[in-house]
């Protein structure tokens, strides 16, 4: 990276492209990294902010649940057209029941949702909060601003991202001398070594994250290729690619409310035997943008609405869950829809819990039964992708990570763990690269001031307001008016008082504390849990509610690395340099006079969030993936452009 | 078989590292001959090789590359991790010193 008497060549320009494309947008690109890493486990962190579900103990086979939540729908909803029930995996602790009335709006707006116990079958209420949603959210739409602003400058920011990895490979010197080397306690030697680690080791990880980030935004940013074949027509083209997946048309909405139809893959659809639920497929959002086009009805068949009639008892589900497990020998029941329950046409499809290719987006197996008399009536086979359709799922589907078993979705947690350390040692490089410069100035100038500041807010000021989010999740009475706004409002305000902070206090100071308070608010979180409601870390383990007990360990594991950042951080920046520079804290600043650190800190809270995603991941582990309400949430992000939508 | 994969990748990249020069001394002890570096190469190709197949044999051809790309990342860090912080691994320069 630095010039070697060689004359400014190719590795050079690109050293220059790869710190100005990396450092402008980097604070951003962690927030990305760092709230979209956690999102891979989204159904974990919703669980533990929804503590009225901390109650409802999964104590049954899939067919007894599937019955509990028919039971339930029955009492809720006995009315409705559509009923969908997905069934609590090892990541979801209560039955998620969705319905939709006769002649409810289309699209999410008709949808109704409840959660149900899994034991009783009965609605559980569950406090107001986007729980992980709103951190998946951010990860790719920021937050307060036109959501189509915030997809925008994500997506500057991932192409950007996109020219960084490949400048940085072209500009890395030995990348292959260098593969296994970490050299630590040598400064800036130290960051480069971690920085070069992290990219490299996972870059396969690196480039299809960012690559398929893109693409899934792909109709929003370059519509061109779709508004030229389809004449502007979003929703025909989407009906298309629906058609080509062997997935029902979307309902089309009654002539009057044409403008409808997102084809949000979180709520059930109105005619989707499509189902909901986990791991659906659905995700072809509402690639629509514009609510204005009006041939869309052509592209899909008039749901009918249900008749009156009088109520037929619908067949029991025992034999439909056993023979659904006889011919998935190695899948099993994830969600159930009942098409006109309580009526001679009812219908139930169910739906397998996870997929087993990349090239249909992990698409899932289905099997259609009549309602009344329990027949088998349709085994639909899943239509192979076109050329085209399959290279675009390949690369997007590990983005979703909705087939990921435990194992998998363990490994894709990892690597998201690794760019986020990725981004962090770049921008803490910056500095670090800058320090001699600074030494010889024999004062700091605006720019690296600037830089300094940043990254503190932007790393450890983020695990404030993240940690804090979570404590208001339990803070804030559950009858406030606007309690999610609350939360979410609360985690800027943390946020933002982590950026005064950096900029009030000197740097070493700042990084000390802001450490030492996250240590203490993530300890704290599992002590919090069962004092405000929750399932304590001993209950959860005892009634198997590893969502839970995985959340909570994880918090301990952040606390711990949060908590062993500081204390290295201390260390390295005492009055005595220490001789023996903490292990694994990465580079430390040794050569540095006293009281001018270097960046000591971020790489250990790096490793303290992977250890702690990994100590996360492991709880979660046991967590069959299936797909999971992330990979709805994510679905509906897919295509979807200037679409406002709500999930939940 | 996750584990195997894992298990395999490591065997594989440790094959690989002991004959690269910045490693060969601290993990052989002496500079590694041309025979050496062919027959660790060759070990450590089909070492990742057999992982690949590992993960395939699992989990089906698409998702199988995706899980192995996973699990080599890992599996290279704790090598990386290992020859610096095991000892009689690298030394970190600058111990001593000061």
């Amino acid at each position: 990276m630095k010039p070697d008497g060689k004359a400014e060549g190719l590795r050079q320009a690109n050293s220059w492209l790869h710190t100005w494309t990396g450092l402008p947008l980097g604070w951003l690109l962690y927030a990305v990294f760092f709230t979209g890493t956690l999102s891979f486990f989204l159904d974990e962190v919703n669980v533990w902010m929804k503590p009225e579900l901390h109650r409802s103990v999964v104590a049954a086979d899939t067919a007894t649940l599937a019955q509990t939540g028919i039971d339930g729908l029955q009492r809720l909803a006995p009315g409705a057209e559509t009923w969908t029930l997905v069934l609590p995996g090892p990541r979801q602790v209560a039955i998620e029941a969705n319905w939709r009335e006769a002649g409810a709006a289309p699209g999410r707006a008709g949808n109704k949702r409840a959660e149900l116990d899994a034991t009783t079958g009965e609605a559980i209420e569950t406090r107001a909060t986007r729980g992980g949603s709103f951190l998946y959210r951010f990860h790719f739409e920021l937050y307060a601003m036109p959501r189509i602003w915030g997809r925008w400058i994500v997506s500057i920011a991932t192409a950007l991202m996109l020219v960084a990895i490949i400048s940085g490979v072209i500009t890395h010197r030995k990348i292959f001398a260098d593969f296994f080397t970490f050299r630590p306690r040598k400064g800036q030697r130290s960051w480069l070594d971690a920085h070069n680690a992290t990219a490299v080791l996972a870059l396969p990880f690196h480039f299809m994250i960012t690559f398929s980030g893109l693409l899934l935004l792909m109709v929003m940013l370059m519509p061109w290729g779709i508004d030229a074949a389809y004449n502007g027509d979003t929703r025909a083209w989407l009906a298309e690619r629906r058609a080509a997946a062997g997935q029902p048309p979307l309902p089309a909405p009654p002539q009057a409310s044409i403008q409808a139809g997102s084809s949000q893959a979180g709520p059930p659809r109105a005619a989707g035997s499509d189902g909901a639920g986990r791991g659906q497929r659905g995700g072809e959002g509402g690639g629509e943008r514009g609510a204005g086009d009006r041939r869309s009805a052509a592209a899909a068949t008039p749901a009918p609405l249900a008749p009156l009639a009088p109520l037929v008892p619908l067949t029991p589900i025992g034999p439909i869950m056993a023979e659904a497990q006889r011919r998935w020998s190695q899948g099993e029941v994830g969600s159930l829809t009942i098409q006109q329950p309580g009526t001679a046409q009812a219908r139930i499809e169910v739906r397998e819990l996870t997929g087993h290719s990349l090239g249909n987006r992990g698409a899932t197996e289905r099997l259609v039964f009549d309602g009344v008399s329990g027949r088998l009536l349709e085994a639909p086979v899943i239509p192979a992708p076109s050329g085209a359709t399959a290279t675009y799922n390949v690369l997007t589907a590990p983005h979703l990570g909705r087939f990921a078993g435990p194992a998998l979705r363990w490994l894709l947690f990892l690597s998201g763990v690794a760019g986020t350390l990725m981004v962090a040692t770049g921008l803490l490089l910056w500095t670090a690269k800058r320090l001699p410069e600074r030494r010889k100035l024999g004062r700091t100038p605006f720019g690296h001031r600037l830089v300094e500041v940043l990254n503190i807010a932007a790393i450890t000021g983020l695990s404030l307001a993240t940690a804090s989010y979570f404590w208001l999740n339990r803070l804030i009475p559950v009858a406030a008016e606007g309690r999610s706004e609350l939360e979410i409002n609360g985690f800027f305000i943390v946020w933002g008082l982590a950026l005064i902070h950096a900029l009030v206090r000197p740097k070493t100071r700042a990084w000390r504390e802001q450490l030492a308070l996250a240590t203490l608010l993530f300890a704290a979180l599992p002590l919090l849990n069962p004092l405000t409601g929750g399932a304590g870390l001993a209950t959860a383990i005892a009634n198997g509610q590893w969502p839970i007990a995985g959340f909570d360990l994880a918090m301990l594991a952040l606390a711990l690395i949060h908590g062993l950042a500081f204390h290295w951080y201390r260390r390295s920046t005492g009055e005595a340099v220490s001789k023996r520079a903490p292990a694994g804290a990465g580079p430390t600043t040794a050569k540095q006079p006293p009281g001018r650190p270097a960046t000591g800190p971020a790489t250990a809270t790096a490793a303290a969030r992977a250890a702690a995603s990994a100590a996360a991941a492991a709880s979660v582990a046991s967590a069959t993936a299936g797909a999971s309400a992330a990979s709805t949430a994510v679905a509906e992000a897919t295509l979807e452009s200037a679409l406002p939508t709500e999930s939940h | 078989m996750i584990w195997l994969a894992l298990v395999f990748s490591l065997a594989g990249f440790l094959c690989l590292a002991i004959v690269m020069d910045r490693h060969a001394d601290d993990a052989l002890g002496r500079e590694p001959t041309r025979r050496d570096r062919w027959l660790a190469r060759g070990a450590g190709s089909l070492l990742l090789a057999l992982a690949l197949a590992a993960c395939i044999a699992v989990e089906g051809v698409s998702i199988g590359i995706t899980a192995w790309l996973g699990v080599m990342t890992p599996a290279a860090l704790l090598i990386g991790l290992g020859f610096t912080f095991l000892p009689g691994g690298q030394k970190p320069a600058g111990r001593g010193r000061r």
